[in-house]
C-alpha cells in the first residue's frame, strides 16, 4: 500500500483483508463477506461492475434500525435481501452515517447461507469497532433438513413444508400451486415473503415475560386495548413498562407463525412468532423452571415465554436454510 | 489450540437421554451383582474374597448411578434455560441486557437464564475456510468480469420465473422494479432513511447506488465461481435462444472461472 493511500475507512476485524479500490468503492474482504465503503452516488457501474439493475434480481427491505457506532454516531442500518434470478441469494447490510462521517456509507455484502456466521464480524466493522475474526465455514455440502412451516393467522394461512439437501430444497408451502424444486438459497426469502418480514415497530421492553398462551390469545382479542385492559387479560400484576408495550399488539392485524427445523443427527430448533404491533417470540417454558410448583396452574394453560423480537434475527435464524 | 466452548440445547438433550440410559444400565447392573450367586465350587476363603469384590463393584456402581441420578434432569433443564436464553440473545445480538420479570422464573434459575444468554449460545459445527485475502484478489479480477456477468445476466431474465419469490406482494414487486429502473437510470441518489421508510409503508424504494455495486460484485464473485457452469448446464437451450454474442460472453466467464478453480481458490464459498 503506498503512502498517498488512505486505508480503508473502516476498522477492519481480524481475518478481514483490505482489496483496494474496486468499482469505484473501497473494497474489504473476509471468507465469502464483502465490505463495501462509498462514495457511490452516480458511481453505479464504474470499472465494470455491474449494478444490481443489470442483473435480474429481486430485493426486499428486511429492517431498518438506528444503530449507535463508535463515537456516538448514529448509522441508519438497512437489511435487504437480494435474490438474483440465477437462484442465488445475497444479504445486504447497508449503513448510512451522519453527514460529515468518512465514509458516508458502507455496505456488507455476504451469500445468504453465510450471513448467520458473518453477520457480528460484518457489523463490528460497520460500528467502527475491530471486533473478532468471524467464525470459519462450515463444512461444504449443504443443510440437510426439514423445515415445517405452520402459518397460523396471516394472508397465507396453512401448513407446509421445506425438505433441504445438498443445496437444493423441496418446497411445499401455503399458497403454491405446486411443490417446487428450488435452489436452497431461495428458501430464506421466500419464508421471509411467505410471513410478510419487513421493517416493524421495535419494543422498548426487555427480556421475557412468562405467561400462558390463553392470556396471549384474550391480549389480541381486545380491540385496542389501553395498559389498564392488558393487565386484565393477563390476570397478574404486570411491569408498566410490559403492560404499555403489549398495548401495542392488542386489537392490531395479526400474523401468527411458527418454523419447525430438524436435522437428520436430531437436533431441533423452533421458532415461533407473532407478529402484531412488533415481532413477538413465542418460547415453551418448561412449567420446572416457574418459581412455584402451581405457578402452571395459576398461569391458566400452557407457559409461554414472550420476547420481542427484530425482524433481524428472523433474518438470522432464516439464512443458514440458504447454505 | 483455541477455540470456543459453545452450549447447544439439542446436544443437552441428548446428553441427558444418554445419561438417563447409563444411569439405567448402572443401577441394573448393581442389582445383578447384588444377586449374583457366586458360591459355586469356590474354595470357602476365595469365595468370601470374590463375594467381597463383588459387594465391593456393585456398591461402587450404586455409587456411580447415585451419582447421575440428578443430571439427566439438570441437563434438560439447562437446556430448556439455553433455549429460552437463546431467544432473548436473538433480540439483542450481542448487547444483551436480559432483565426478566422478578418472580415468575425461580431465583436460582433466573440467575443461570441470565448468564447463559450473556454467553454466546451458537453451536454451529464449523472447519476453517478459504482465506480472505484470496478473496481479496479475486474480487478484483471479478470487478474486471463485471461486463461478462451483466450479459449473462440478460440471460438469466428468460429463466427466472420459477425463482421468482411467490409471496412478494404488489407493493414489493414495485419496488423492486423502481429499484432496477433507479439504477439503470443513474438516479439512485435518495437516501436509505427515505427508502426503508418508505417500505415500511409499503410504497416503492429506490435502493442506494453502493448497494447495487455491492450486490453486482457479490454476484459477480459467486457466479464466476459456482454459479456460471451450473447456469450453463442447466439452461443450455436458454442459452441457445439469445445468440452467439451471449453465449461467447458467457463460454469466456465459464472460462475464467475455471481458471479461479485451477489456481486453488475453489474453497471460497
Amino acid at each position: 500500500m503506498g503512502s498517498s493511500d488512505p486505508g480503508f475507512p473502516l476498522p477492519l476485524p481480524p481475518g478481514w483483508v483490505d482489496a483496494g479500490e474496486v468499482g469505484g468503492c473501497r473494497a474489504a474482504a473476509s471468507g465469502s463477506a464483502l465490505l463495501l465503503c462509498g462514495p457511490a452516488s452516480g458511481r453505479a457501474g464504474a470499472a465494470g461492475v455491474p449494478p444490481v439493475g443489470d442483473v435480474p434480481a429481486e430485493v426486499v427491505v428486511l429492517d431498518r434500525e438506528p444503530v449507535r457506532c463508535r463515537g456516538g454516531v448514529v448509522a441508519d442500518r438497512t437489511l435487504l435481501a437480494v435474490s438474483a434470478g440465477s437462484g442465488r441469494s445475497l444479504t445486504v447490510e447497508h449503513w448510512r452515517y451522519p453527514e460529515g462521517h468518512e465514509p458516508a456509507e458502507a455496505v456488507a455484502v455476504v451469500p445468504t447461507g453465510a450471513y448467520a456466521r458473518l453477520a457480528a464480524s460484518c457489523t463490528a466493522a460497520l460500528r467502527g469497532r475491530r471486533g473478532s475474526a468471524p467464525p470459519p465455514a462450515a463444512p461444504a455440502g449443504g443443510l440437510r433438513a426439514s423445515l415445517r412451516v405452520s402459518v397460523l393467522a396471516g394472508p397465507y394461512r396453512g401448513t407446509g413444508s421445506c425438505e433441504l439437501a445438498g443445496g437444493r430444497a423441496r418446497v411445499e408451502l401455503p399458497d403454491l400451486d405446486r411443490p417446487r424444486d428450488v435452489p436452497a438459497a431461495v428458501v430464506p426469502g421466500w419464508l421471509a415473503g411467505l410471513v410478510g418480514l419487513g421493517p416493524r415497530p421495535r419494543a422498548a421492553v426487555p427480556g421475557l415475560l412468562v405467561t400462558s398462551r390463553p392470556a396471549v390469545k384474550r391480549l389480541l382479542a381486545h380491540p385496542g386495548a389501553d395498559p389498564d385492559q392488558v393487565r386484565a387479560a393477563f390476570g397478574a400484576a404486570l411491569p408498566d413498562g410490559w403492560a404499555r408495550q403489549l398495548s401495542a399488539p392488542a386489537g392490531t392485524p395479526v400474523a401468527h407463525w411458527r418454523l419447525e427445523l430438524a436435522v437428520p443427527a436430531g437436533g431441533t430448533a423452533t421458532l415461533e412468532v407473532l407478529d402484531a404491533g412488533g415481532l413477538w417470540s413465542l418460547t415453551p417454558v418448561d412449567p420446572e423452571l416457574l418459581a412455584a410448583e402451581d405457578a402452571a396452574d395459576r398461569l391458566d394453560g400452557e407457559p409461554v415465554g414472550i420476547s420481542p423480537l427484530t425482524p433481524s434475527a428472523v433474518w438470522h435464524w432464516l439464512s443458514p436454510l440458504a447454505a | 489450540m483455541t477455540g470456543t466452548i459453545t452450549m447447544d440445547p439439542n446436544e443437552l438433550d441428548d446428553a441427558a437421554g444418554a445419561l438417563r440410559g447409563i444411569f439405567a444400565t448402572l443401577e441394573g447392573s448393581a442389582q445383578d451383582l447384588d444377586g449374583a450367586d457366586v458360591a459355586v465350587e469356590m474354595p470357602g476363603a476365595l469365595r468370601a474374597r470374590v463375594g467381597s469384590e463383588v459387594s465391593s463393584i456393585a456398591a461402587a456402581l450404586r455409587r456411580a448411578a447415585d451419582s447421575l441420578a440428578d443430571l439427566p434432569g439438570d441437563l434438560a433443564r439447562r437446556a430448556q434455560l439455553a433455549r429460552v436464553a437463546d431467544t432473548i440473545s436473538q433480540v439483542y445480538r450481542g448487547e444483551v441486557a436480559v432483565s426478566l420479570p422478578a418472580g415468575i422464573i425461580a431465583a436460582q434459575y433466573a440467575k443461570e437464564l441470565q448468564q447463559i444468554a450473556d454467553g454466546s449460545l451458537s453451536a454451529r459445527a464449523v472447519t476453517v475456510g478459504a482465506s480472505a485475502g484470496e478473496l481479496a484478489t479475486k474480487i478484483r479480477v471479478a470487478a474486471k468480469l463485471g461486463g461478462k456477468a451483466a450479459a449473462w445476466g440478460g440471460v438469466a431474465a428468460k429463466t427466472v420465473g420459477d425463482l421468482r419469490n411467490p409471496y412478494l406482494d404488489g407493493s414489493r414487486r414495485a419496488a423492486n422494479a423502481t429499484a432496477r429502473a433507479g439504477m439503470t437510470a443513474g438516479t439512485a441518489a435518495l437516501g436509505t432513511a427515505a427508502a426503508a421508510g418508505a417500505a415500511a409503508l409499503g410504497a416503492p424504494v429506490v435502493i442506494p447506488a453502493l448497494v447495487g455495486v455491492g450486490v453486482g460484485i457479490g454476484l459477480t464473485v459467486l457466479d464466476e465461481k459456482i454459479g456460471v457452469t451450473d447456469f450453463v448446464a442447466d439452461r443450455a437451450d436458454d442459452v441457445i435462444d439469445v445468440g452467439s454474442d451471449v453465449v461467447g460472453g458467457v463460454a469466456d466467464g465459464v472460462g475464467d472461472a475455471l481458471g479461479f478453480a485451477k489456481k486453488g481458490l475453489g474453497g471460497i464459498f
